[in-house]
């Protein structure tokens, strides 16, 4: 999208500064991820199976009526965010990978205080098909929000754990940073976890963490949409199987 | 004599009939005097011919600025602005919509206005720079401005504002052609050259499908003049229609955005008439007026919607593409709109200056010139831009038709077509000018090209006596971080099948130790099994999931037989990728499939088309296309998904897990 392009590259300054401000702002900590039972469901849970899908029909897209009744109802904030949404996304209202990685990476950019190699357009892929609940291979506005939201709340909690001012996690700040997002881990996750987002002296730094936690945040509602009697145990097919890990 | 240029070298200033203006100011100031140029006079040899009819032209008289009436005359006031412009009675709007768009470039105005000034140092001179046929040219003039009733006949200023710089420009450039009868009807092209020495890129809105907004910015970010036409209305002049614009009229493309409306996005674009202030305006969607801007809730409303009759105006593309005829970008290289972000790309330049060729006579023999060049390398879109200047020169002006004076070809060096007669080559494109009554012609003319690699030859004639000209022949350079054309190589001194090459190259990379990890990996992949831009390249996470996908231990590196049989696939997957490519370095996402048929460790696994559109849209990027690494990153773990199901599952049928079972085969990966 070439106008996202245009605005991030310092056509627009007001928005990198709002962005900013969005990005920084403090607030109350919502509760973690893992216990958001009312927040969105991520995409994946579109890709169980037919008798579950039908809990979990998205809302049809709303009239023109309801749209602007939505948009009366909106608090400021989320009012100022939705008009840099659409900003940011163009025609079609929605943010693709590359366009949410120049958000990031020009978000990024004005905190020098997190340490980080910038997020790869790889990774921005797996965040966008996490995130994507309507399988369009974008994320639309609820979706971003979800998303932009959750990287403020961890985010805050990544500066809280950061007691040396590093810019990174060293492995005794980051377990209790992952619990002060919300998730319990056991030992054996938390290694694996370890293994495949810290680096060799077992740092995290800033995009590894948020790309670590935005996986366990979709992967943990995923598991919840699974086991819908609830009893901690789930049943996936093949094919089930292979939409959720692929697509992701 | 051919040479490579650098465009910011410059040349020496040409001084136009051998005036100097440094000499003959000061000679005026020692004197008291005010200067006047015996070669561009206050007579009716200045003004030409059948410009005026003989009535008016009686009624002309000659004044300076400080003589009439309005106050003060300035050079400049506060800064110039294409807003300075009002069209006077020569239909030069050719050249002023040029003169729009650079008041909105700096680095051109300092060029050709220099620093002058009504008081500091005034003798009642000044000069102005123009670009000929690879030189700049300073011509000097005297500050008497032909006026009719105490109003200037040509350009005037603004009501209340006493900028001259407008009229005295335009009487420079007259000199320079002959007369202010020569700005009489021009082609865009002429005037965008003259005044930067650049490059013509020409939009045929028509035909071409080009993305406007798109188009605009990258022009705009790269410092180009952009000016656009109309075609010509019912009768040979240029006339208001009803929906406000102007026939046979040439306006300046001052910006292009998209726009938010009706829950929706529309593209618009932002024009100039050089009539200026009270003159017509487009009228349709989104002009000044229109209901468009009254429902549109686009945050930058209030930015862009200016209601006054200044002669800018803004229109919906879709409208600009039906009603105008041709844009005109005019950049310091050139600007290629058919192939991704243009900004970046490099272009060289040979320069061949002060070519003369003799023209061929009836039963003569032929006399062409004949310029070689070379292209090293396959490339993507336009790769070669041919642009030719004729010298302006007294007998040019008696031009008996308005084609371009020089006939060229390019072709392959030592072709068979090389001894044939050439047939004669009419170049059909827009003109804002009638042929009947005009002795006009175009003096720059552009081809672009997409040539393969080899060697070629710009073969030119005239159909007059003689014709001197530049040619200026534009390649584009590859990429600077790209070595091998985007083909993917090993680079390997055994063949890929050897065990001996992957453990030597995996010695070196764990330097002594019995495993290596991600970060060594990625260096390991990116040197040795690929070299592209960055884009193309392995990333530090997916070389993690690499590693977590191929080794067992849970440990995050990988050890001598995880990283043989990671090579093995990885020797695959590149013969896959250049099996199925649909061109060097491009697989196409709607391929994917074909990739996992021919993928040897993917046997047995069954692909449903649901998933094959998720991959899709996980793996391609926004035109469709996958990368190496992106291929790779897929394969590998859809082998290692389909094949952990396997492993796991008891009755072949489903996979029974508890929460943390789930999240620990989900997450390492």
């Amino acid at each position: 999208m070439f106008l996202a392009k245009a605005l991030l590259e310092g056509a627009d300054r007001g928005l990198g500064e709002a962005l900013g401000g969005l990005f920084g702002g403090g607030g109350q900590r919502r509760e973690g991820g893992g216990r958001n039972i009312g927040g969105i469901v991520g995409g994946i849970v579109n890709f169980i199976s037919e008798a579950a899908a039908a809990q979990y029909t998205p809302e049809p897209p709303p009239t023109q009526q309801h749209f602007t009744s939505v948009e009366a109802s909106e608090s400021e904030e989320v009012r100022r965010f939705r008009q840099q949404f659409t900003q940011l996304a163009g025609p079609d209202m929605e943010v693709g990978a590359t366009d949410l990685m120049n958000i990031l990476n020009k978000v990024l950019s004005k905190h020098k205080d997190l340490k980080t190699d910038g997020f790869s357009l790889d990774t921005c892929r797996s965040i966008v098909s996490v995130m994507d609940s309507d399988t369009t291979g974008k994320l639309g506005f609820e979706e971003f929000k979800y998303l932009w939201n959750n990287i403020k709340k961890w985010q805050c909690v990544y500066k809280q754990y950061d007691r040396d001012h590093s810019g990174s996690l060293g492995s005794s700040q980051l377990r209790g940073a992952l619990q002060a997002a919300g998730f319990q881990l056991n030992e054996q996750l938390y290694q694996m976890i370890v293994r495949r987002y810290a680096n060799e002296d077992g740092d995290m730094d800033f995009n590894n963490f948020i790309s670590c936690l935005v996986r366990l945040d979709a992967m943990f509602r995923a598991f919840k949409s699974l086991d819908r009697d609830r009893d901690g145990l789930i049943q996936v097919s093949i094919k089930e199987w292979l939409q959720l890990t692929m697509y992701s | 004599m051919a040479y490579y240029q650098e465009p910011s070298v410059e040349t020496s200033i040409i001084k136009f009939k051998d005036q100097d203006f440094t000499t003959l100011r000061d000679h005026c100031l020692s004197m008291g005097r005010t200067f006047k140029d015996e070669t561009f006079p206050a007579a009716d040899s200045s003004i030409g011919q059948k410009l005026l009819q003989e009535k008016r032209l009686s009624n002309v008289i000659w004044k300076r600025p400080q003589d009439l009436p309005g106050g003060p005359p300035h050079f400049i006031l506060d800064d110039i602005s294409r807003f300075d412009i009002q069209q006077g009675g020569a239909a030069d709007c050719w050249f002023l919509a040029a003169l729009g768009s650079l008041t909105q470039n700096p680095q051109y105005r300092q060029k050709i206005l220099m620093v002058q000034s009504f008081s500091h140092q005034y003798a009642g001179i000044f000069r102005f720079r123009f670009w000929q046929c690879g030189q700049w040219v300073e011509v000097v003039i005297d500050d008497r401005l032909p006026v009719q009733g105490d109003k200037c006949l040509f350009v005037r200023p603004r009501h209340q504002n006493q900028e001259f710089w407008p009229c005295l420009l335009e009487k420079a450039y007259a000199k320079l052609l002959g007369s202010y009868s020569d700005l009489h009807y021009g082609f865009l092209e002429d005037a965008l050259v003259d005044l930067t020495g650049g490059v013509i890129t020409n939009i045929h809105l028509h035909s071409s499908p080009v993305d406007l907004v798109k188009a605009v910015k990258t022009a705009t970010k790269a410092g180009s003049l952009i000016t656009c036409a109309t075609p010509s209305g019912p009768t040979d002049t240029a006339q208001a229609m009803e929906n406000g614009l102007v026939s046979l009229h040439a306006y300046t493309v001052t910006g292009a955005e998209q726009i938010q409306y009706r829950r929706g996005w529309e593209e618009i674009i932002s024009l100039w008439n050089p009539w200026g202030w009270g003159e017509a305006e487009w009228r349709g969607r989104w002009s000044d007026g229109s209901q468009e801007w009254e429902e549109t809730c686009d945050p930058r409303k209030s930015q862009l919607h200016k209601k006054r009759e200044d002669g800018e105006f803004w229109m919906s593309c879709q409208d600009f593409q039906q009603k105008f005829i041709a844009m005109f970008i005019c950049s310091e290289i050139p600007i290629t709109l058919d192939h991704g972000n243009t900004l970046h790309e490099g272009w060289s330049q040979i320069m061949f200056r002060k070519q003369v060729i003799l023209g061929n006579t009836a039963g003569g023999p032929r006399n062409d010139a004949q310029f070689n060049f070379s292209v090293q390398e396959p490339m993507e879109g336009t790769n070669v831009v041919v642009c030719v200047t004729v010298a302006v020169t007294p007998s040019n002006l008696k031009a008996e038709d308005a084609k371009f004076p020089l006939d060229f070809q390019v072709i392959l060096a030592g072709s068979q077509r090389f001894r044939e007669k050439f047939p004669p080559v009419f170049f059909s494109s827009f003109r804002n000018t009638v042929q009947s009554s005009n002795n006009k012609f175009r003096r720059n003319f552009t081809m672009t090209y997409h040539l393969s690699p080899g060697n070629y030859v710009v073969v030119a004639q005239t159909r007059r006596k003689s014709a001197e000209f530049l040619l200026r022949i534009f390649l584009k350079m590859p990429d600077s971080d790209r070595h091998l054309s985007s083909h993917f190589n090993l680079r390997m001194k055994g063949s890929p099948s050897e065990h001996g090459s992957q453990q030597s190259i995996f010695n070196r990379y764990a330097q002594q130790r019995l495993d290596i990890d991600a970060t060594q990996l990625q260096g390991l992949l990116n040197q040795e099994l690929l070299t592209g831009p960055p884009g193309d390249m392995f990333s530090l996470d997916e070389c993690r999931s690499l590693v977590a996908l191929m080794e067992l231990k849970v440990n995050g590196r990988l050890d001598q037989e995880e990283f043989a049989r990671l090579w093995k696939r990885l020797v695959h997957y590149q013969h896959v990728f250049q099996k199925v490519q649909t061109s060097p370095g491009v697989l196409l996402s709607s391929d994917l499939w074909k990739a996992i048929e021919n993928t040897d460790f993917l046997r047995g696994i069954f692909i449903s088309r649901e998933l094959l559109h998720l991959v899709t849209l996980r793996y391609s990027d926004s035109v469709g296309r996958v990368s190496f690494p992106s291929l790779v990153c897929f394969l590998m773990r859809l082998e290692a998904m389909a094949k952990t199901f396997r492993n796991l599952s008891k009755d072949g049928k489903g996979l029974y897990l508890t929460e943390m079972e789930w999240m620990s085969l989900v997450m390492y990966n």
